[in-house]
């Protein structure tokens, strides 16, 4: 079977996604929270699942999207949500791609560094730049138009945001989906898998990675723009390494290079999270470090690795019978 | 006849080491030609060579005239030079009909071509990489390498490690692309059988240098020149 034909569990997450918006009406801001997370690990299983660009710094496109949507409604500039989040596509795709082409003629821990750099100098530049960017307050209640000039984005009722988001991942996935199996993603694969044998194929290898890098910076600052949009207020967090280090946790519980690694991750570390400090809340961070650890030891391609070893089994044992 | 490769004293290695020494070697247009030799001697850095491996030290490396020193690995393949390596280097995680698909371009070889070649890449077109057997990943890296329409395919040691009555499938193959009068081929073999009836030129390398380059009939009717010429009987 050809892999890039829909099988019917594809539908489950989006079910699950409405079936969350009826059964919980009170978590909807920490579904929103959920959706964006899960919308930015997709962007860096792109970069770091598919083509294989090892990254620290992939809240530095996260930060310039939501600071575009943040800093454009704050001053009354833009407030209209879809186009607010094209721009914040543009303008992290713009750095994206101004930085890939200098970061992306290195590799291993040159470039890792370079990336914690990159976000690095921006979250200072955005700290510095304390008068427009609100500095370390940040910038709070953001007005963002309503939806199609009808639906609201409530500050106490989370709905319009939550399907909002909703549409934005799924229009995102799609878009994701169909890249990773159109001959551009499988050359990510093979780039990622032999560089030096898609050298000797013909393949612009550098042209192609910072093709991807810019797309997952674009994708990265979408999320970080929905996050502004759906919370209404941007500081510095969303350029630290903190949301840095969460999101490359998030794809390597999940399981980068798989499309829905970003999904189960996203899932798992954010409920463990939720559930966990609601349990122990001085020291939450303990029980999702022990997690951690046992999927490092037991599970290196993540939990949809794990998953996927397990039904190979299965289906071995089954096979002969 | 016009040489569609030329090396012209070529001195190459890798960094400061160098393997080969002094190679004059040129390949006309549709040509084929096997390269024999012992473990060791420079025959997969020849090809590493032409294919902007290695660190060239002296001499050039011409295709159609043009130099190609300095040209980065992706430029060469691009214009014209086809490589299937030793070790296969199938993606694993790309089925055959992707494995295929990355390296297209237009050109005569096609899809339908290679199947031809090779009917049983297109029973298994949904298998990945890592579900093949070695000869079908040899088949799978040489009909990768002809989809990218080279005018020269080099090809190093197809036959290694394959079983006998796969290397008799593929030596038929190589037969039938050794009579395609728009592909010109250089052949690195250890199987010195399998590389003298494949061309009717033979070049012998010996210590990174070129010992023997003439007709191969005259090794194929005296075994005991071939065996000194390699270097196995002194």
């Amino acid at each position: 079977m050809r892999r890039h034909r829909l099988r019917w569990w594809e539908a489950l997450p989006w079910i699950a996604g409405i079936v969350f918006y009826f059964a919980f009406p009170d978590y909807l801001g920490f579904g929103c929270e959920l959706l964006v997370t899960i919308l930015f690990a997709l962007s860096l299983d792109l970069a770091l699942g598919y083509a294989g660009i090892i990254t620290l710094g992939h809240a530095a496109f996260f930060g310039a999207g939501a600071y575009t949507v943040g800093m454009l409604a704050s001053y009354n500039i833009w407030t209209e949500p879809i186009t607010g989040l094209l721009l914040a596509a543009l303008v992290a795709g713009a750095i994206g791609f101004l930085s890939g082409i200098v970061l992306l003629r290195t590799r291993g821990l040159t470039l890792l560094m370079l990336t914690l750099c990159i976000m690095a100098l921006l979250e200072q530049a955005a700290n510095m730049g304390a008068a427009y960017t609100g500095g370390f307050d940040g910038l709070p209640s953001l007005p963002i138009a309503p939806l199609f000039g009808v639906f609201d984005f409530s500050a106490l009722y989370a709905d319009t945001q939550y399907l909002f988001a909703l549409a934005v991942l799924f229009v995102c996935f799609l878009f994701v989906r169909i890249l990773v199996y159109s001959p551009f993603g499988q050359s990510l694969t093979g780039i990622r898998e032999n560089v030096s044998r898609m050298h000797a194929i013909g393949s612009p290898v550098r042209r192609r990675l910072i093709v991807c890098y810019t797309i997952s910076a674009a994708l990265a600052g979408v999320a970080g723009g929905l996050l502004a949009q759906t919370t209404a207020y941007v500081n510095l967090a969303v350029l630290g390494l903190d949301r840095a280090a969460t999101v490359l946790i998030v794809l390597i519980l999940g399981g980068y290079g798989r499309l829905y690694g970003a999904f189960i991750g996203a899932v798992i570390y954010l409920a463990l999270e939720h559930f966990l400090a609601q349990v122990y809340p001085t020291a939450w961070q303990l029980g999702l470090g022990l997690m951690l650890v046992v999927i490092a030891l037991f599970a290196r391609n993540g939990i949809l690795g794990l998953a996927e070893t397990l039904w190979r089994r299965y289906e071995n044992r089954r096979g002969p019978s | 006849m016009a040489s569609a490769l030329q090396l012209r004293g070529v001195s190459a290695g890798y960094g400061e080491t160098v393997v080969l020494e002094d190679i004059d070697l040129a390949l006309a247009c549709g040509e084929c030609i096997s390269v024999v030799g012992r473990n060791g001697v420079g025959k997969t850095t020849l090809l590493s060579t032409v294919m902007g491996h290695t660190t060239l030290h002296s001499g050039e490396v011409t295709l159609d005239g043009q130099s190609l020193n300095g040209m980065p690995c992706f430029r060469r393949a691009l214009a014209g030079i086809g490589f299937v390596p030793q070790e296969r280097e199938i993606f694993p995680s790309l089925s055959v009909r992707e494995n295929l698909g990355i390296a297209a371009r237009p050109g005569a070889w096609t899809h339908a071509r290679v199947f031809e070649l090779f009917p049983r890449l297109a029973e298994r077109l949904d298998n990945m990489g890592n579900q093949l057997s070695g000869g079908e990943q040899q088949m799978l890296s040489i009909g990768r390498a002809l989809l990218t329409n080279p005018t020269i395919l080099l090809m190093d040691e197809p036959t290694e490690g394959l079983a006998p009555v796969i290397v008799e499938a593929l030596t038929a193959v190589l037969a039938r692309l050794a009579a395609d009068s728009a592909l010109s081929i250089i052949l690195v073999e250890q199987n010195s059988r399998v590389a003298l009836n494949f061309s009717p030129r033979t070049v012998i390398l010996d210590k990174g240098r070129i010992v023997y380059d003439g007709e191969s009939a005259p090794l194929r009717a005296d075994p005991d020149r071939l065996a000194k010429l390699i270097g196995i009987v002194e």
